[in-house]
Order: structure tokens, then C-alpha cells, then sequence
């Protein structure tokens, strides 16, 4: 399996590395830290990286935090695959690759890759605008990194979500960039959150991507890290279960 | 050992049958000219071959193993229907990309090889929607031999090409397959150009395989005839009925089954004061062969 998701690999990276979207959402991951900081009253810096609390029912600079690139990652992904149907290349794809998982497997994985090069974006855009306006980056150190750690870990479970969306939807990229939004910013379990916040089920709402995500803030732990993996391992199973699924079921061409 | 062996192999789109009880034989090393009407199902055939359809019902198999297996499907070339390309990406990069996709060790030659192969090095920096139908076909042909295929399935490679163009690629099939061994599945329209290359033939009709049939048992079915033009044809036929067994009217002349007799129809007609302004043997070609297959059947299912 890795020798044939290896040749997939390297086609979805050497046109990965063409794409302008690419590029584009690598400067707005940049562009919105700076943006938001320039326009927030913030003290810190690293606020607009993550809270130090959880809140589950955003408010505010709720949403202003590194969990954005999500969305954009889940917005590249949506143009990758629903090219990939509607210039046709994917007959050579899947001619080639009979085991469908394969597929999946690959995009997801540049979703991932992409999804760091972002984190690693949005965090030059913080800093670079921080210094520029002289905010205050203190911070625990660890809390920062189990924080980005368990953004990237949960990358994976988003970016096969977004697989998933687009490998139903497929040339129409308009569904699986709305898509991008309703799970990239966890309105589902925003939704679930104010029926359950303040009570004891609370907690249960990291079993979902966007839940991790927030718990994952600037005071997290390798727990909260280890938490996100799992979570994230898991979802990103079901969901390429799913695709691998529907790409089994349906006619490709 | 068949290269393609399919076993009632079906496909239905909506409870509408494309592709019916399908058994195709495919053999190694063979050219097998895949033929049919619009709509008869041939493109449904070659893309459930290739594992872009899912079959409703029945097998398909390569080289005697499940279709499925990634050994044999990693060493067929394709081209169905039209290239499929990033219209944005340029022809190079197009390629680079299959060729990856393809695992080949060395991609960037192997680009270059067969793009010298179908004469288009030139348009390697070219974006793939600039270029023309012919050029897009010519490329897809190229993409389709990245990799050194071991099987190659082509739908309508020919289609919109130019002369030289289905010059071009005809020769590099043949030459594949006679120097590699390729076997090679083409459906084409342009029945003249088949004929030049196909070993085998399959006639497709309404999702049914008609019939299968090697060109050399064809080339016997097809029967010579002498075809002459006359300055009075219908006083020619009358003259000839009474001499020959099968004599048939025939576009603009008239045709003679009965090779013994040949020699003697020019003297036949002059001694009746018929002028022969035209006289050649000729032979029952594909696309006429094909017509009557379709004739026959179509009576077939007309009688039930």
C-alpha cells in the first residue's frame, strides 16, 4: 500500500506545489493574524493563536484563532479534488489506482501537509505583526506547543472530513466549500454546545474534531495532545472509510 | 492466454442496459478492433475494463487475474473518450503528473520519449487548453504509452486527427505491438484505418457483442468480386444476370462474384455491345463487412 500511495503522493505534490490556491491560502493564513491583531484590542500576541479557556459557544474573538486554517485547508482541498473530476484526470488516477482508498489516503495527507505549512503561516504572520506592534508574547512555552501539536494532530481528522465532502460532492467545489465552513467552524458542535455547556456532558464534545480543537488552547497539555490524536486518528478512519466507500460505489467517469 | 476476458459482463444506468451479458476475448499480442454504432456501448465496455464504472453484474479479467489487480493495472495505457488533463497545467506538466501516477522511475525521460514518439516535443511548455483537438489527441495517445503499457486501451484515438496525425499514430501501434508485443484495444469510427492494423475484430450492437471474429477468418468471409462500370449498367446487369450466378448492382457499377469467370467479363460485355469504362477485382472491406453484420442482425432480432 505505501509503494502505491507513494506514486500518488508524488503526483498530488508536484501539482500541490503548482497550484496558485496553494500559495494564495499560505498568504491569507499570513494575512489574518495580522489582520485580526491589527483590529482586536489585544494585549498579547498569542491570542490570536488560541484561548487560554475553552469556550465552547464562541463569542466575539472566539473564532479568531489558528482553528481558521481548517477552513482554508478544507477551501484548498475542495478545489484539489473537484478539479481532479472536472478536468477528467481522475479516470487516469483511478486506472491506475484500482484499491480507491488510496485516493483518499493521498489527499488526505496533503491536506494535512497543507495544513501545517498554514500553522506555520499564521504563526510568522502573528509574530512578524506582534513585533511590528509591539504587543507582549508571553507565554508558557509548552502550552503553545501541545497547543499547535494538537492543532496539526487534529488536521488529519479535518482534512479527511474534507476528502470525504468532495469525494461525494465531486466537481461541485461549492458543496464541499460550504462544507469547509459548517465543520471548519464547528457550528454543529457550537450548536451542541450551548444545549450542554456549564453541564457535566460537556467534556463529551472532544470526542468531536472541532471540540479537540477547541479544547486544544495555549494552557493545553501533552494529554490535550494525546486526546486530539486519538480523536483525530479516529475520525480521519471513519471518514476515509466513508470516501473509500462511495468511491467504491459510484461510477467515476 | 487472453489479455481481456470478460464473462456476462453487464452494466445498466437507471435499470437501462448499456452493456449486456457481455463476453469478450481479448487475446495477447493481438490488435482488436472494437466496433459499433454510437450508443452501442462500447465506451461503457473499455471504462468498466478500467475500473471507471462498476459493473452491475459479471467479470472482468486481465491477463487471467481479477481486474482489480494493481500489478496489471499499473501497466495499461489508457485513453477514453478525450485526454484528461489540467486545461490550466501545461502538456509537460500533465504528463509528469500521469507519469508519477504511473510510478515510473525516470519520469522526465519517459515524457520526452513519447512526445518525440507522436512529434510534439514542441508543445511540451505549452498550457493543455491551448492546444488544438489534434494536438489533444495525439497527446492523449502519448500519455497513454508513458510507462511502456503492457496493455493499451484506446477509444477513438483518431478522432480529429489529421493525415499525417493518424499516420503517426498508427505506426507507433503497430510498431508497439509488433517489437513489444502490446496488445492493443481501439474502437474506432474511421473503419479504413482499423483495417489497416486490427488482428481481431469484436462487432458491439445495442450492449451486445455480436460477434468476435480474427482478421483472418474475416478476410475469408470476405468474398472478391469484380466491379465493373459500364456506359449502360442496367442493360449490363440484365446481361450478366444471365451469365453469372451472383451479380449485384452496386453503387455506381455493378459487381461480379465469380472470380473463374473474371477474365471473361469484359469480352462478355463488349460482344453485347456494352462499353466497360472501369474494370478492377476488389474486396469485400470492414466497413462493409460491418454493415452486413448489422443488417443480419438487425433482421435477426426484426424475425424474432
Amino acid at each position: 500500500m505505501v509503494k502505491r500511495v507513494r506514486s500518488l503522493l508524488s503526483l498530488d505534490f508536484y501539482r500541490l506545489l503548482r497550484t496558485p490556491i496553494f500559495y494564495f491560502m499560505l498568504l491569507v493564513s499570513a494575512a489574518v493574524p495580522t489582520l485580526i491583531l491589527l483590529s482586536g484590542n489585544f494585549e498579547n500576541a498569542w491570542e490570536v493563536v488560541s484561548q487560554t479557556a475553552s469556550p465552547f459557544a464562541a463569542s466575539g474573538g472566539g473564532y479568531a484563532s489558528i482553528s481558521m486554517i481548517f477552513i482554508f485547508a478544507g477551501i484548498l482541498l475542495s478545489f484539489f479534488i473537484s478539479h481532479d473530476f472536472k478536468s477528467g484526470f481522475v479516470k487516469n488516477i483511478f486506472t491506475v489506482h484500482a484499491k480507491k482508498q488510496d485516493y483518499a489516503v493521498s489527499k488526505t495527507v496533503i491536506g494535512v501537509f497543507s495544513s501545517a505549512c498554514m500553522i506555520v503561516m499564521y504563526l510568522i504572520g502573528t509574530v512578524v505583526t506582534g513585533l511590528i506592534t509591539g504587543k507582549s508574547f508571553e507565554v508558557s512555552i509548552i502550552g503553545l506547543l501541545c497547543c499547535v501539536l494538537s492543532k496539526l494532530a487534529l488536521s488529519v481528522g479535518f482534512s479527511a472530513l474534507f476528502t470525504m465532502i468532495n469525494v461525494f460532492f465531486r466537481r461541485q467545489f461549492g458543496f464541499g466549500i460550504a462544507g469547509a465552513f459548517v465543520f471548519g467552524t464547528g457550528m454543529l458542535v457550537m450548536t451542541a454546545a450551548a444545549g450542554l455547556a456549564g453541564t457535566a456532558m460537556e467534556p463529551l464534545l472532544q470526542i468531536f474534531l472541532y471540540g479537540s480543537a477547541v479544547t486544544a488552547n495555549l494552557s493545553a497539555n501533552v494529554l490535550d495532545v494525546f486526546t486530539s490524536l486519538v480523536c483525530s486518528l479516529a475520525w480521519a478512519g471513519v471518514y476515509t472509510g466513508v470516501s473509500n466507500f462511495i468511491l467504491k460505489h459510484r461510477d467515476i467517469a | 492466454m487472453n489479455a481481456i476476458e470478460t464473462h456476462g459482463l453487464s452494466k445498466s444506468y437507471r435499470k437501462i442496459p448499456a452493456v449486456q451479458n457481455l463476453d469478450l476475448h481479448v487475446p495477447e499480442g493481438s490488435i482488436y478492433g472494437f466496433i459499433g454504432e454510437n450508443g452501442s456501448g462500447k465506451s461503457t465496455t473499455e471504462k468498466l475494463i478500467c475500473g471507471l464504472l462498476v459493473p452491475t453484474e459479471g467479470e472482468i479479467r486481465l491477463y487471467d487475474k481479477p481486474y482489480t489487480d494493481t500489478e496489471i493495472r499499473s501497466r495499461l495505457g489508457v485513453l477514453i473518450e478525450n485526454p484528461a488533463y489540467f486545461p490550466n497545467s501545461t502538456v509537460y506538466q500533465n504528463m509528469m503528473m500521469q507519469a508519477m501516477n504511473l510510478d515510473v522511475k525516470k519520469p522526465h525521460n519517459d515524457v520526452r520519449r513519447v512526445l518525440e514518439l507522436v512529434n510534439l516535443t514542441s508543445v511540451a511548455g505549452r498550457k493543455f487548453k491551448e492546444c488544438s483537438l489534434g494536438m489533444k489527441q495525439r497527446i492523449g495517445v502519448a500519455q497513454s504509452l508513458l510507462g511502456n503499457p503492457r496493455l493499451l486501451i484506446l477509444d477513438e484515438p483518431i478522432n480529429g486527427l489529421d493525415a499525417d496525425g493518424m499516420r503517426i499514430v498508427r505506426e507507433t501501434l503497430v510498431d508497439l505491438n509488433r517489437k513489444y508485443g502490446v496488445t492493443i484495444l481501439i474502437s474506432s469510427h474511421i473503419l479504413g484505418e482499423l483495417s489497416k492494423i486490427a488482428t481481431h475484430y469484436g462487432i458491439i450492437r445495442q450492449g451486445t457483442l455480436v460477434r468476435e471474429v480474427p482478421a483472418s477468418a474475416m478476410s475469408e468471409e470476405c468474398r472478391n468480386f469484380v466491379f465493373v462500370k459500364t456506359n449502360n449498367n442496367p442493360r449490363a446487369l440484365q446481361a450478366l444476370r444471365g451469365k453469372y450466378a451472383q451479380v449485384e448492382p452496386n453503387a455506381d457499377g455493378i459487381r461480379i462474384y465469380n472470380e473463374e469467370e473474371s477474365a471473361n467479363v469484359s469480352g462478355f460485355l463488349f460482344e453485347n455491345g456494352i462499353a466497360v469504362s472501369e474494370i478492377s477485382f476488389q474486396k469485400v472491406g470492414l466497413e462493409e463487412y460491418y454493415l452486413q453484420t448489422m443488417t443480419e442482425r438487425k433482421e435477426v432480432n426484426k424475425n424474432g
